[in-house]
């Protein structure tokens, strides 16, 4: 501003020598705006491969209700069991088909070759939602791990595998705990040594689901300590102590 | 001035400024939009609802950030008293932005479950003592509460009638939200995002912010120390020949009292620094159609008296000057808002 010219004054017209430096600063203002932009947006990281199906399928298989409902397919895959929103398998459709065969209408999350289902709504089908089609095959064998203690993520199986992107972290913690308090399966995420994803489900000390106990740990570095199983082809792992929060 | 409020009172300047900031908004989402859907496609695309999660979350902090810089800039340099004229728009955007953010994580992270998205959201942790298991959303809601109450009481009605010293009390608390969610990003998510450029973003705004308050500090905090004295009952200000035709000049007391001193039309006239409004200096404006008019939103005072021009009736308190050969004295005594003061003749002018 030279002397002799006005202020700049928001209700008159711009003075002549104003101009031209405001149009830098703006200019300058818009360039960082678009550089922050950029650089935030550039710098987020890999939320993984994982895949939430669009399609309505059928799946048949060995329906298992305890301790979270799963469908064992003929070839021994294991299907976690959810339904829509933040809630578990367990209710309605699938109460008192424990051990039977069962036709399962709805849509599969993948990831890391790991498949769950997630139930159809009634009203979308004809049929129920999970036929009963007879008598069912035996449950998976069972066979004991080490103990171990392990480090890793507690994250809802539903959003990992294909619900949320990322399903995992700080900033998913609430949607997360509100999954597990909803019912699905809690798993502990670690690495294994080549990088891959290692699932563990998380159980009680008897092999009972555990929810409630498992808030202000998820979606955050825990110390899981306890006693790894096979299940078929899922791991699962029992807790013998409490879980612990790890800090920097 | 407040004869009358309206929502807006609009202007030429006022829809261009809120123009560019529509577009900076608009530049801002979708480049961070854009970038998202390229570079993560796939089986790895990003959820789109937390693409806008991200999207809105760190615009409204980006905003933050230049809102929190116009004041210093503008302490420091009038080229950027522009951006000062309508900040209230930029400060009322960025609340705006955080309460998309926030509503979308209330529907996103806290809906579709079998408890009320506020508390999933809010008490998903409550570990005060915990680094990776901070309440960092209970951070960002204060945050956006403090963020509601300034763009709620931004309009000059609520100036008026909270008062300018309270008004002030509460529009300062931005600072307050500005740290709460710096920690709201530190503990949040920030836990799990791990590329460095984060923080270090995070800390070069702070830094830059911090530097700039500083440096304006340091400034006024010079103006106040060469302060003169004003135990006496005139203080020696400056020669006539220093002031500029129509323009002010600002004598800080050492009571920390600021005056500004007028030279038109071959007359010298002093009135209280401090413009009711915003606390705008007043000696840095100058005198437009008779009216000593403040460089921040524009509220003009007549010199003779501290009074708008009616039907305006915001009052600042007067001085008495007078001059003694080339000297202008000043009496460091303030009069009473609005006193009319009779202005002093310029010797110069009246050899000419």
């Amino acid at each position: 501003m030279t002397a002799g010219e006005r202020i700049y004054v928001g209700y008159l017209p711009m003075p002549r020598g104003t101009r031209k430096p405001l149009l830098l600063i703006v200019g300058g203002l818009m360039w960082a705006i678009l550089f922050a932009s950029l650089a935030i947006a550039l710098s987020q990281r890999d939320p993984g491969s994982a895949v939430w199906g669009t399609n309505l399928e059928s799946f048949e298989g060995t329906l298992f209700e305890s301790p979270y409902p799963v469908l064992v397919t003929d070839r021994g895959e294991t299907l976690m069991i959810v339904r829509m929103g933040k809630f578990g398998g367990r209710g309605e459709g699938v109460g008192g088909l424990d051990g039977r065969r069962v036709r399962a209408h709805g849509r599969l999350l993948t990831r890391d070759g790991r498949r769950l289902i997630e139930l159809a709504d009634a009203s979308e089908l004809d049929s129920s939602v999970v036929e009963d089609l007879g008598p069912g095959a035996a449950p998976s064998e069972r066979t004991a791990l080490s103990g171990e203690i392990l480090g890793g993520e507690i994250v809802d199986y539903k959003c990992f595998l294909g619900a949320m992107k990322p399903g995992d972290g700080k900033a998913h913690q609430a949607c997360a705990t509100l999954c597990i308090t909803g019912g699905i399966p809690p798993v502990l995420v670690s690495k294994n040594d080549d990088g891959s994803n290692h699932y563990q489900l998380i159980l009680g000390a008897n092999g009972e689901p555990i929810h409630e106990q498992l808030t202000g740990f998820i979606g955050i570095p825990v110390e899981v300590r306890g006693n790894a199983e096979r299940w078929g082809d899922l791991e699962v792992i029992r807790l013998t102590a409490p879980v612990v929060a790890v800090n920097p | 001035m407040t004869n009358q409020y309206r929502l807006v009172q609009w202007n030429h300047h006022k829809k261009v400024y809120d123009l560019l900031l529509a577009g900076a908004i608009v530049v801002y989402l979708v480049a961070f939009i854009g970038v998202s859907a390229i570079l993560h496609t796939g089986d790895n695309a990003i959820s789109v609802l937390i693409v806008l999660i991200r999207a809105f979350g760190t615009g409204a902090i980006v905003l933050l950030h230049v809102v929190l810089a116009i004041g210093p800039l503008a302490r420091l340099s009038p080229r950027f008293s522009p951006l000062l004229y309508n900040r209230r728009h930029l400060g009322v955007t960025t609340f705006l932005l955080g309460l998309i953010h926030a509503t979308l994580v209330l529907v996103f992270y806290g809906g579709s479950g079998g408890e009320n998205p506020v508390s999933a959201v809010l008490g998903a942790n409550s570990d005060f003592t915990s680094v990776t298991n901070f309440p960092y959303t209970l951070l960002g809601f204060v945050a956006l509460l403090i963020l509601f109450l300034m763009a709620a009481t931004s309009h000059d009605f609520w100036l008026a009638n909270l008062g300018a010293r309270f008004w002030k009390w509460l529009h300062m608390l931005v600072y307050v939200a500005y740290a709460l969610l710096v920690m709201h990003v530190v503990l949040g998510v920030l836990q799990s995002e791990k590329s460095l450029l984060y923080p270090i973003l995070l800390g070069a705004g702070a830094i830059t912010l911090g530097g700039l308050h500083v440096v304006a500090g340091l400034k006024e905090a010079a103006k106040t120390r060469a302060g003169l004295d004003a135990r006496g009952e005139w203080v020696d200000v400056c020669a006539v020949d220093e002031l500029e035709e129509k323009r002010g000049k600002v004598v800080c007391l050492k009571s920390q009292e600021r005056v500004a001193i007028f030279k038109y039309d071959g007359k010298l006239s002093a009135i209280s620094n401090v413009c009711k409004h915003q606390g705008g200096p007043l000696g840095e404006g100058q005198i437009i159609d008779g009216c000593v008019t403040c460089p921040w939103h524009g509220y003009q005072y007549l010199p003779e008296n501290g009074q708008s021009p009616p039907p305006y009736t915001e009052k600042i308190p007067t001085y008495e000057v007078r001059v003694e050969g080339d000297r202008v004295l000043l009496n460091p005594k303030a009069n009473e808002p609005g006193t009319p003061v009779e202005p002093v003749r310029d010797p110069k002018a009246s050899e000419s």
